[in-house]
C-alpha cells in the first residue's frame, strides 16, 4: 500500500516547498477572485494568467494555473447565493436554493456549506484521481456519440422535475432554450440559423449574457417593484452551519460527488450540467422535494459538491490521455504544452515528479480553499446588509461587465438586458428560467452526438438501442421522465408547492 | 389583467414557434454524408413550442386569472418603476459608447439611487462617483477589459 502511495508522497514533498505553496495559494486566490467576480470565468482567468506564468518553472506554474482553475469553482458560488447572480455557469444551480437561503436570513451557512462540500468533493474526487487515473481514462474513452446523446437525453429528462407546477411551461422554457442555443452557426453545415438577417447573432448567443438577464436583471427588477424595501427579508443569522445543515447535507456531498467525478471524466459534460444532474438527483432522494427551490440547504450541498468533483475528475483525461475536458482544461493543456509537457501515457513515466507534485498541489490547494472561504463567509454575508438601493444598482453594473467581458461585445450586454426583461416576463407568467439554462447548456452536445451517432451510422436510429451503455441511458431518461410525470398525476398538490418555489427562485 | 397577460404570453411563444419554423424551412438540406440538415431541429422545436403555446393560449382563455403574489403584474407606480428601471440600464448601455464606461456608470449609479431611494445628492453623487471610479480601475485598468471609452479614453 505505502508503495503505491510513495509517488504521491514525493509529489507532496515537492508540493510542499515554499516557492509551490506560494504558487499554490496564489492560484487559490486569484481563482476564489476569478469565481467572485462576474467579469470573468476560469477560461479567461487561466488564459489572462498564462503568459504572465511563462517566466515560472513549470511545476509552480502549472500549480497556480490549476488553482485558478479550481478556486473558480469556490468562489463561483458566493455571488450566486449572495445576490442571484451566478459568477460561473455552474453555479446557476446553486443560486436556486442559496440565494432563497440568503433571502430567509441565512447567507452564512449557505456560504459555509457551499465551501465544505466544494472541499468534500474535490478532495474524495482527488482520492479518485490519485488511484484510478489511467484506468478510468480508459472508460471514458469507450464513450462514443450514441452514449453521449443517451446522456444528453437523460439529462433533458431533468426538465420535468424543474418545470414547477405546470409541465407545459417547463416544456416550453427547454424548448426556447434549445432554440435561443440554436441561433448562429449551424456546427455542421455553416448555415446561418435563426440569424433573421443579423450579422451580430452569427455568432450565437453567448451563455453568459442568458444567465445574467435570466437571474441577475430580472431579480432586480422584480425587487424594484417595491420601493425601498429589502429583498433580504430577515436579519443574518448564524454566520456557520448548524448539525443539523451538516447533517442533512452530508449524503447530498457524497452523492453529488460520485456524479460529479464519474460524468467529470467525459469529455465536454461541463460542470453546469452535471450541478443540474446532481441537484435533480438529491431532488428525487430528498424526502421532501417539493421545498427544493425554496431554500434547502441540500440544494446548495449538491451542485457545489458536483461542479468541484467534476473539476478534479476532469484532470484525469487531461493527465491520463492528454484530452481536456472542459474549456479551462484546454487552456491548461495549452500551458503544458508551453513548456514541453505532453499530457498523456508517458506523462506519469517521463516526468512523474511533475505529476504528482501537481496533484499533491491540488490536496493542499482544497484545504487552503477551505481556510480561506470559511473565515471570508462573515465578509460575504455582509454583503447582503448593503442598502438595496445600493447593491441594485451596482449589481446591474456588474451584470454589464459580465455580459460584454465574454467576448468584449456591446451586443451580448443588450442581449442581457432583453433577456432581463424576458425573464421579468417569464416570473410573472410562472414560466421557470431553470429548464431553459438547462436546455441551452445541452443543445450544441445534443445536436453535435444526434449527427455524428447517425453519420456514423448512416441515418440508422438504432444505434442508440443497439449499443448496452447508450440504450440503458436512454432507459433510465424515459424512466425518469415517467417517474415525474407519475409524481405529478399522483400528487397534484406537490405541483402547487413546486411551483411556489420555482416562483420564488426565478 | 393576470388572464390578459397569459394570453399575451402564450401568443408569444406561438409567435417564437413559428419564427423558428419559418426560418427552418429557409435553410438548405443535408449537406452530402450529413443524414439531418440544419433545419431539422429548428423545425421540430419550433412545433413542439407551437403547440404547447396554442395549449397554453386554450387554458388561458378557459381559466380565470390567477391569485396576486409575487408572481402578479404590478399596477400603476410598481410597473412604471420597473419599466423606468429596465429603460435606463437600456440608456445606460447606449451611452457608454459615447460617454466612456466610467462617466455612463456614474450617472447611472445616481440616477438608479435617487430611483430607488430618496438619498441626498451630495451622497448619491459621491458614493457613485466612487463606486464607478473603484469599478473601472478593476476591470478596465487592472483586467484590462476593454469597456467602452468614449472621448477621452475612459
Amino acid at each position: 500500500m505505502m508503495e503505491g502511495l510513495s509517488p504521491l508522497l514525493n509529489g507532496f514533498a515537492l508540493a510542499l516547498t515554499p516557492q509551490n505553496l506560494l504558487f499554490c495559494l496564489l492560484g487559490a486566490l486569484l481563482g476564489t477572485l476569478v469565481g467572485v467576480l462576474p467579469g470573468i470565468g476560469p477560461t479567461s482567468g487561466i488564459a489572462i494568467l498564462l503568459p504572465l506564468t511563462s517566466v515560472l518553472p513549470p511545476t509552480p506554474a502549472i500549480i497556480m494555473l490549476a488553482g485558478i482553475y479550481y478556486g473558480a469553482m469556490y468562489g463561483g458560488s458566493t455571488t450566486a447565493i449572495l445576490i442571484n447572480t451566478p459568477g460561473e455557469v455552474s453555479s446557476v444551480t446553486t443560486a436556486l436554493d442559496g440565494y432563497q437561503l440568503a433571502r430567509q436570513g441565512r447567507p452564512g451557512p449557505a456560504l459555509a456549506i457551499a465551501a465544505v462540500s466544494s472541499f468534500v468533493a474535490g478532495t474524495l474526487s482527488l482520492i479518485g484521481l490519485t488511484f484510478f487515473a489511467p484506468r478510468l481514462a480508459d472508460l471514458a474513452l469507450e464513450f462514443g456519440p450514441p452514449e453521449f446523446f443517451g446522456l444528453m437525453v437523460l439529462a433533458l429528462s431533468i426538465v420535468a422535475s424543474l418545470s414547477g407546477k405546470s409541465l407545459a411551461r417547463g416544456v416550453v422554457a427547454g424548448a426556447l432554450g434549445l432554440l435561443f442555443a440554436m441561433v448562429g452557426l449551424d456546427p455542421t453545415s455553416g448555415s446561418a440559423r435563426l440569424t433573421f438577417g443579423s450579422y451580430d447573432l452569427l455568432a450565437g448567443i453567448n451563455f453568459i449574457s442568458v444567465v445574467v438577464g435570466l437571474f441577475a436583471i430580472a431579480e432586480i427588477l422584480v425587487n424594484t417593484e417595491e420601493y425601498g424595501v429589502s429583498v433580504y427579508k430577515t436579519a443574518v443569522s448564524g454566520l456557520m452551519p448548524t448539525l443539523k445543515d451538516l447533517k442533512d447535507s452530508a449524503a447530498a456531498m457524497i452523492r453529488s460527488t460520485v456524479i460529479g467525478f464519474f460524468l467529470g471524466l467525459l469529455p465536454g459534460c461541463t460542470p453546469g450540467v452535471v450541478a443540474f444532474l446532481a441537484y435533480d438527483a438529491e431532488k428525487r432522494f430528498s424526502k421532501h422535494p417539493e421545498r427544493f427551490g425554496t431554500g434547502v440547504i441540500e440544494g446548495v450541498a449538491a451542485p457545489e459538491g458536483a461542479n468541484n468533483a467534476v473539476t478534479s475528475s476532469g484532470f484525469i483525461p487531461l493527465l491520463a490521455l492528454g484530452v481536456p475536458a472542459s474549456p479551462p482544461l484546454a487552456i491548461l493543456l495549452g500551458g503544458f504544452m508551453i513548456y514541453g509537457l505532453q499530457p498523456g501515457p508517458m506523462l506519469f513515466q517521463r516526468h512523474p515528479d511533475f505529476a504528482w507534485a501537481v496533484i499533491a498541489s491540488m490536496y493542499l490547494g482544497n484545504v487552503m480553499l477551505l481556510i480561506l472561504n470559511l473565515p471570508l463567509v462573515g465578509l460575504w454575508a455582509k454583503l447582503v446588509q448593503v442598502p438595496y438601493p445600493i447593491l441594485a444598482p451596482l449589481v446591474l453594473v456588474f451584470s454589464f461587465i459580465g455580459a460584454f467581458s465574454v467576448r468584449n461585445s456591446m451586443f451580448d450586454v443588450g442581449a442581457a438586458i432583453f433577456f432581463g426583461a424576458l425573464g421579468y416576463g417569464m416570473r410573472k407568467l410562472d414560466y421557470p428560467a431553470a429548464p431553459l439554462v438547462l436546455c441551452l447548456i445541452l443543445q450544441p452536445m445534443l445536436e453535435n452526438s444526434l449527427q455524428q451517432s447517425l453519420g456514423f451510422s448512416r441515418g440508422d436510429f438504432s444505434v442508440f438501442l443497439s449499443r448496452p451503455v447508450a440504450a440503458t441511458l436512454l432507459v433510465a431518461a424515459v424512466a425518469l421522465t415517467g417517474m415525474s410525470l407519475y409524481a405529478r398525476l399522483s400528487q397534484p398538490r406537490a405541483g402547487d408547492l413546486l411551483s411556489a418555489g420555482a416562483a420564488e427562485q426565478n | 389583467m393576470e388572464k390578459y397577460s397569459r394570453i399575451v404570453g402564450s401568443l408569444l411563444v406561438v409567435a417564437f414557434g413559428t419564427l423558428a419554423v419559418l426560418d427552418s424551412t429557409q435553410l438548405p438540406g443535408p449537406r452530402s454524408g450529413a443524414v439531418l440538415g440544419p433545419g431539422f431541429l429548428p423545425l421540430w422545436v419550433g412545433a413542439v413550442v407551437i403547440l404547447l403555446g396554442a395549449w397554453q393560449l386554450i387554458t388561458a382563455l378557459q381559466v380565470a386569472g390567477t391569485p396576486a403574489g409575487r408572481g402578479a403584474w404590478p399596477e400603476g407606480k410598481s410597473l412604471g418603476r420597473v419599466g423606468l428601471m429596465l429603460l435606463g440600464l437600456a440608456v445606460y448601455v447606449s451611452a457608454a459608447n459615447l460617454l466612456g464606461f466610467l462617466f455612463s456608470t456614474w450617472i447611472y449609479l445616481v440616477a438608479a439611487m435617487r430611483m430607488l431611494a430618496l438619498y441626498p445628492w451630495r451622497i448619491v453623487l459621491a458614493g457613485g462617483f466612487l463606486g464607478s471610479l473603484v469599478i473601472t480601475a478593476i476591470f478596465k485598468v487592472w483586467l484590462t477589459l476593454p469597456l467602452p471609452g468614449g472621448p477621452i479614453g475612459w
